[in-house]
This record gives C-alpha cells, sequence and structure tokens, in this order.
C-alpha cells in the first residue's frame, strides 16, 4: 500500500454527508479508490474509510485539511499502517462446471472461504481480508473465470486499546 | 412561548442583532413574508428586482459593515438566483446566511412545483447548509448557521427550510449569541517569526483580506511602522492600510505595480497576513519571493502550503497574531529598503492619455479629491476594478467592496444596495463597465425605491474591455464577441428607472458632473464614456514573473 493511505473519519450520522466527503474529492481533484461507511456503536455517527492514492506528502496534508473543514466531520486521521487492522469483504461469482466442483469447494476450503450459492454452474463465495490477501485468493482461482465480483472497500480500525475518538455528541443538532 | 416556524426564524434574526435583511418573496416564503410584516418595526427588509442582487446586497452589506449578511429567497428559482451571490461570498470569506423556502416535507423529492435540491446545488459552495425537516430544530440550525458563518473563516451558510416548518408551532427560548472562539496562536511560533522579522535587511508585507475580515489594519498598521516593512495589498486587502502611508507600496500581484513586484522578487522576508497566495497574485507560484523566507498567518489552516511552500505557518487571527508580533518585535528601520521600493515604483508609468476626452485615470484623480477618506467604493470586475484598485486611494478598511476571488461580473450594482443600506451616513459609488453594468442592471429600480443615494459610474467603453485586452495581447487581436455593437443610452436608461442620468465624455467636464451627482444626494447614473484602447496596466502575464511586466499595449 505504498501510495495509498487510509483515511478514517467519524462523522455526523447526517443524510449528504457522504455526498459532502465525495463532492470535495471530486472538485479538488484528489483521487481516491475505495470509501464506505458505515454505523458505529453511536447511531449519531458514521464511520467513513477512505482509501486514498497519493505519493505526495503535501497533496495529503492538503486533503486532510480540506475535509477537517467540513462541518459534519469530528476527527479524521491517517491510520498508522504497522498500527492499524484492514479488512474488506469481497464477494465472487465464479464460473464452475460440476466436474471441477470437487476441485473448486477444497480450494475454498482452504482459503477460509464461505460457499454461500452452488448453481448449476456457477458458485459464490464470500472472503474477506486485507485487499492485498484478497488479490492473492483471486490468483490461485485463475482457472475459474469469474462471472461477477464485488467488494465493499476497506474497513479499518487502529489496533490499541483507547478508542479512535471519545464520541462526544454535546454539539449535536439535527 | 410557542410560535410558528416564522417567527421563529424572525426571533433568532433578532437575537442574532440582524436588523436588515435582503430577499424576494415567493410561494415557499409566503408564511416568512408574513411573519416580516409583523417584525416590520424591528427588521427591515430590502425588497431587490432579483434574487441575485438580493445575494449581492446582502454581500455588500457583510463587507462593508463586518457584520453577518442576510438574504432571503423563494424555492426553486428564486433559489438557485442565489447561487452566484453565495458562491462570491464563499470565494472571498463573507459571512452570509442565506435562508431558502421549499416546497413542503411531503412534496419534497416528488419533482414538485418550485422545488429543486439547494443543498445539494449548494453543497461546495456554502461553508455549510442545512435543510430544517422539523420545526423543532429550526431555532438550533439557524443559530448554527450564524455562529459558522462568522467563526474561524468566515463564509456563506445556507438553510432550507420547507413551508410546512415554516408554518408549525414549536416551543421557543430565546438565548444570546455564544462568543466566537478565539484561536489563540501558539507562543513558540511567535517567537520565531520575531527572530525571522528581526534578523531581515529588506522583509515585507503581503497583506489579504483577511485582515479586513479579523479588523487587523491597526495591528497590522503597528507592525508595519514598528519593524518598519513595507506593505503590498492584494485585490482583497486593499484598505486594510492606508494607501498614502510611506511603507506602502500598492497592490501585488496580475495588476500590481512595479514596486510591489520587484519588492516580492527581491526581499528577503515576506510576511503574508490573511492571504492566499492566488494565482492572480503569485503567477508563477514555484518562483513567488524565491530569495525570501516566507512567514504566513492564516486562520484556516488548509490555506498552509496550497499554493506556496511557507518556512513557518502560524494559525490564528490577523488581529491576534499581529498585535503580538507588533509588541515582540524590534524597532527597526529599513529606510534604504523603503527607498529602493519607492524608486522602482517611480520606475514604470502608466499613463495612458487621450486628448480632450475622459479618460479612467482623470475621472480618479477628481474622485479621489472628492471622496472622503471613510465613503465606500464597489466595483463591478473587468479593467474598471483594475483600475480602482490601481489608481483609488483607499485609507480605510472595509471601504472596497469587490468581488474577488470568484470575479463575478454582475456584482456591484447589488453590493452597492448593501454598502449604502449598512451605511446610510456614508457616500458609495460603484464603478462599473458597460459589460458588467448589462448585467444586472436591474437593480437600479431598487435604487430608485430606496431613494438610494449611489452614484453609478459607467466606465463605457462600449467592449468587454478586459476579454478584449487578452485577445490583444494573447490572441493576435481576433475581437472574437467582445464589441457587442449595443446602443444602450444610459442617460436615457437611469431616466426610465427613475434614476437621474448624467454624462461625462470631455476631461473639463469630470469635476463639475461628479459633484453636481454628489449634490443630488440621490441615485445617479454617470456614462463615463472612455476609448476602447485605454488597457488595465501595468499587467504581469498570467504564470509570469516582474520582469515580464506589461507597461503599454496598442
Amino acid at each position: 500500500m505504498s501510495n495509498k493511505k487510509v483515511l478514517s473519519a467519524l462523522v455526523r450520522n447526517h443524510p449528504g454527508v457522504l455526498q459532502r466527503v465525495s463532492g470535495l474529492f471530486y472538485r479538488r481533484g484528489y483521487n481516491i479508490e475505495t470509501i464506505s461507511a458505515c454505523a458505529t456503536e453511536n447511531p449519531k455517527f458514521t464511520r467513513m474509510t477512505m482509501v486514498v492514492v497519493t505519493n505526495d506528502e503535501l497533496e495529503m496534508s492538503q486533503i486532510i485539511r480540506q475535509l477537517s473543514k467540513i462541518q459534519d466531520i469530528r476527527r479524521i486521521a491517517i491510520l498508522d499502517e504497522r498500527k492499524a487492522i484492514y479488512s474488506e469483504l469481497m464477494m465472487v461469482k465464479f464460473k464452475c462446471q460440476p466436474k471441477h466442483r470437487t476441485e473448486f469447494l477444497n480450494l475454498t476450503f482452504r482459503n477460509h472461504m464461505n460457499v454461500v450459492y452452488i448453481g448449476d454452474s456457477t458458485a459464490i463465495v464470500t472472503v474477506s481480508g486485507s485487499p492485498e490477501d484478497l488479490d492473492a485468493i483471486l490468483e490461485k482461482f485463475a482457472a475459474y473465470p469469474i462471472v461477477e465480483q464485488t467488494r465493499t472497500g476497506l474497513s479499518a480500525m487502529e489496533a490499541s486499546d483507547r478508542p479512535f475518538v471519545e464520541m462526544d455528541d454535546a454539539e449535536f443538532i439535527n | 412561548m410557542k410560535l410558528n416556524g416564522s417567527d421563529i426564524i424572525c426571533e433568532v434574526l433578532l437575537e442574532q442583532g440582524v436588523d436588515t435583511v435582503f430577499g424576494y418573496p415567493g410561494g415557499a416564503v409566503l408564511n416568512i413574508y408574513d411573519a416580516l410584516y409583523k417584525y416590520s418595526d424591528r427588521i427591515t427588509h430590502i425588497l431587490t428586482a432579483h434574487e441575485q442582487g438580493a445575494s449581492h446586497a446582502a454581500d455588500g452589506y457583510a463587507r462593508s459593515t463586518g457584520k453577518t449578511g442576510v438574504v432571503i429567497a423563494t424555492s426553486g428559482p428564486g433559489a438557485t438566483n442565489l447561487v452566484t451571490g453565495i458562491a462570491t461570498a464563499m470565494m472571498d470569506s463573507i459571512p452570509m446566511v442565506a435562508i431558502t423556502g421549499n416546497v413542503g416535507t411531503p412534496a419534497l423529492g416528488k419533482d414538485s412545483f418550485q422545488e429543486v435540491d439547494i443543498t445539494g446545488i449548494t453543497m461546495p459552495i456554502t461553508k455549510h447548509n442545512f435543510i430544517v425537516r422539523d420545526v423543532e430544530v429550526l431555532a438550533p440550525i439557524l443559530r448554527k448557521a450564524f455562529r459558522i458563518a462568522r467563526s474561524g473563516r468566515p463564509g456563506p451558510v445556507l438553510v432550507d427550510v420547507p413551508k410546512d416548518v415554516t408554518a408549525k408551532f414549536a416551543e421557543f427560548v430565546s438565548e444570546q449569541p455564544k462568543d466566537k472562539v478565539a484561536y489563540e496562536a501558539d507562543d513558540s511560533s511567535i517567537a520565531k517569526a520575531v527572530r525571522l522579522i528581526n534578523n531581515a535587511k529588506c522583509p515585507m508585507i503581503y497583506a489579504g483580506g483577511g485582515v479586513i475580515s479579523a479588523n487587523a489594519s491597526q495591528q497590522l498598521l503597528a507592525l508595519a511602522e514598528k519593524a518598519d516593512m513595507p506593505v503590498s495589498c492584494s485585490l482583497m486587502g486593499l484598505g486594510g492600510f492606508p494607501s498614502d502611508h510611506r511603507l506602502y507600496c500598492g497592490l501585488i500581484g496580475m495588476h500590481g505595480g512595479y514596486g510591489s513586484a520587484m519588492a516580492t522578487d527581491n526581499c528577503d522576508l515576506m510576511l503574508v497576513v490573511g492571504a492566499r497566495f492566488s494565482d492572480r497574485v503569485a503567477g508563477d507560484a514555484k518562483a513567488f519571493a524565491k530569495n525570501a523566507k516566507i512567514i504566513q498567518i492564516d486562520i484556516d489552516a488548509a490555506e498552509f502550503d496550497k499554493n506556496v511552500l511557507v518556512d513557518l505557518t502560524i494559525r490564528g487571527g490577523a488581529d491576534d497574531v499581529l498585535a503580538k508580533l507588533a509588541k515582540e518585535v524590534d524597532k527597526a528601520d529599513h529606510a534604504e529598503w523603503v527607498e529602493q521600493i519607492a524608486k522602482w515604483s517611480d520606475e514604470i508609468h502608466c499613463t495612458q492619455d487621450d486628448g480632450d476626452n475622459a479618460t479612467p485615470e482623470a475621472i480618479f484623480a477628481q474622485l479621489n479629491q472628492l471622496m472622503r477618506p471613510e465613503d465606500i467604493v464597489c466595483t463591478d470586475v473587468g479593467q474598471h476594478q483594475m483600475w480602482t484598485a490601481q489608481m483609488y486611494h483607499f485609507q480605510q478598511p472595509r471601504t472596497f467592496v469587490s468581488s474577488g476571488g470568484l470575479g463575478t461580473m454582475g456584482y456591484g450594482l447589488g453590493a452597492s444596495i448593501g454598502s449604502q443600506v449598512g451605511n446610510p451616513d456614508k457616500r458609495v459609488v460603484l464603478i462599473t463597465g458597460d459589460g458588467s453594468f448589462h448585467m444586472n442592471l436591474n437593480e437600479l429600480t431598487t435604487l430608485a425605491s430606496y431613494d438610494l443615494p449611489i452614484v453609478v459610474l459607467v466606465m463605457n467603453n462600449r467592449v468587454l474591455g478586459m476579454v478584449r485586452q487578452w485577445q490583444k495581447l494573447f490572441y493576435d487581436r481576433r475581437f472574437s464577441h467582445t464589441d457587442p455593437c449595443r446602443k444602450t443610452d444610459f442617460v436615457k436608461l437611469a431616466e426610465a428607472f427613475g434614476v437621474t442620468g448624467m454624462r461625462i465624455t470631455k476631461r473639463d467636464e469630470i469635476e463639475e458632473t461628479l459633484k453636481a451627482a454628489f449634490a443630488k444626494n440621490g441615485p445617479v447614473v454617470i456614462d463615463c464614456q472612455i476609448s476602447k484602447d485605454i488597457n488595465a496596466l501595468p499587467m504581469i502575464p498570467p504564470g509570469a514573473g516582474a520582469d515580464k511586466i506589461i507597461t503599454e499595449m496598442n
């Protein structure tokens, strides 16, 4: 992930907040690879994880500073690669003829994947892991053509005892 | 006490110290206008000809008074007509609250009559915006809107209120506005800055709009005088430093003076205050002040290292930081350096004579005689704007009202309305061009309705002068669509609106005409007929440095 940085942001759970964030990336021409938003333990807040592609430290600090100006963003930080856990969920529909099914299922088992659907000539599997892990798994399945694939984008958390931010909702309205 | 949404809006406006709003009624804001009728003894509403005019008026009111401008418009086209005005305020960091009506909440998202997603539309051009779906949160949202508009780096905030919310009732308890959050600059960066300033041999200050918005002119003057640092102002900074001061070296940037440009190239320390190195100032960002250590003071951290890399940043309000610096720096004497800059300034003159005919230079010479230091000059955008910046002698902050960042042609007339309404005791002059004036001259009707004694000087060269100047310089004189062959008679036009019309064609008519216009004490339009071949000079071409300065054309 050399030219990529993972940003984690805690934002107010308003409609439109994803648009504010993605709009800023769009109009300032920053390169974003994935963005995911989801509920947190506190319904008033949403956690966003963004993978930003840049080699330029200055651009990176501009991105953080510009994002910090969005009123709905309560806290934003670049996750320290050495101290963070990254994961995303991948779902793939592979072409798999019945005669290869056993071999296919063995491969999914060895890679800790869940087989969630088996059709006449396809199978859907899910697996989670770091983006690199998932890319490596796909290579192992080179013999099985991909019919469809979807990934959730990265979710990340700092591997430490303290929370990323105390959720203080004193300022919260709307 | 239980109040409906519209009364709550008026109560919060009063709570926030708002006594003047600009706007235009319509279906979705009927309830709000009904409340304004009731509150008309405490809230003055200025009705414009078009919502765009109202948005520029609120902006001009804010720039000239330092208060937050408020504009009200109806849903759909009323709201979209505010867009240019909001974007103008955003680019120049002007505190403004725009209140728009919308269709009732059950009709939202159904493509109802006069429905538009104005929060979606204005997301990139507001500091923040809200749609209020519940009357219970209306008051807190409006208070927050004012707080966001004023705090830190100011800017416009839009609050969209569906019609049913303006009619529903909620409990209202008045609250006093919270004090501004002060940004305390940290002592260690102040100490570093003081060392750099004390060690500099050829220091200068590049002052921008942040000096005006933080009301820091006195602190700027104190620091400049104590450390004997010459000062250049960006367009947005004009008025932040007295132009007749020995340390003033003029406008900086594309249409700035040779003195400013050479000082920038040769200084060994540049203190940047509330300015953002826009491409109109730092044409060549890599070579800008290349021999200098740069200290940048700004309240917005996102301005640091955005366009030009600097050596030291100080986050804080210009008033606070400059006061601290002025207190800490050594008294210095840079007489030789100041003299050198004055010599550079004198090296280049761009006088453009036209025989007996009136010229911008002759008009500004008279205007400088007749205007008092506290009087206000508004402009539109183009050559006349640059002439104003170059030739008018600004003495005080908040006396120059002009669209800098967005460069909004058609801004000036609305802005002059807001300036005059906010400053009834000051003289307000609008300098405009025939191109800009044609865009929004509908607001002449507002001057007549409220008998606003604004004097409008139309620098009428019958062409779209600034674009034409670029066509001369960079497009081999192919004058594509910059000579519109218009037949407008501005004197008759003014009269048709119920405004006095006058005309200046010859140099010797300038003084008496201006005096007669000011004596009218009512709205006047003066058609100032000038040659289309007078340019905005000097000019440094985009992306170039002081060595490429253009001093004559044609």
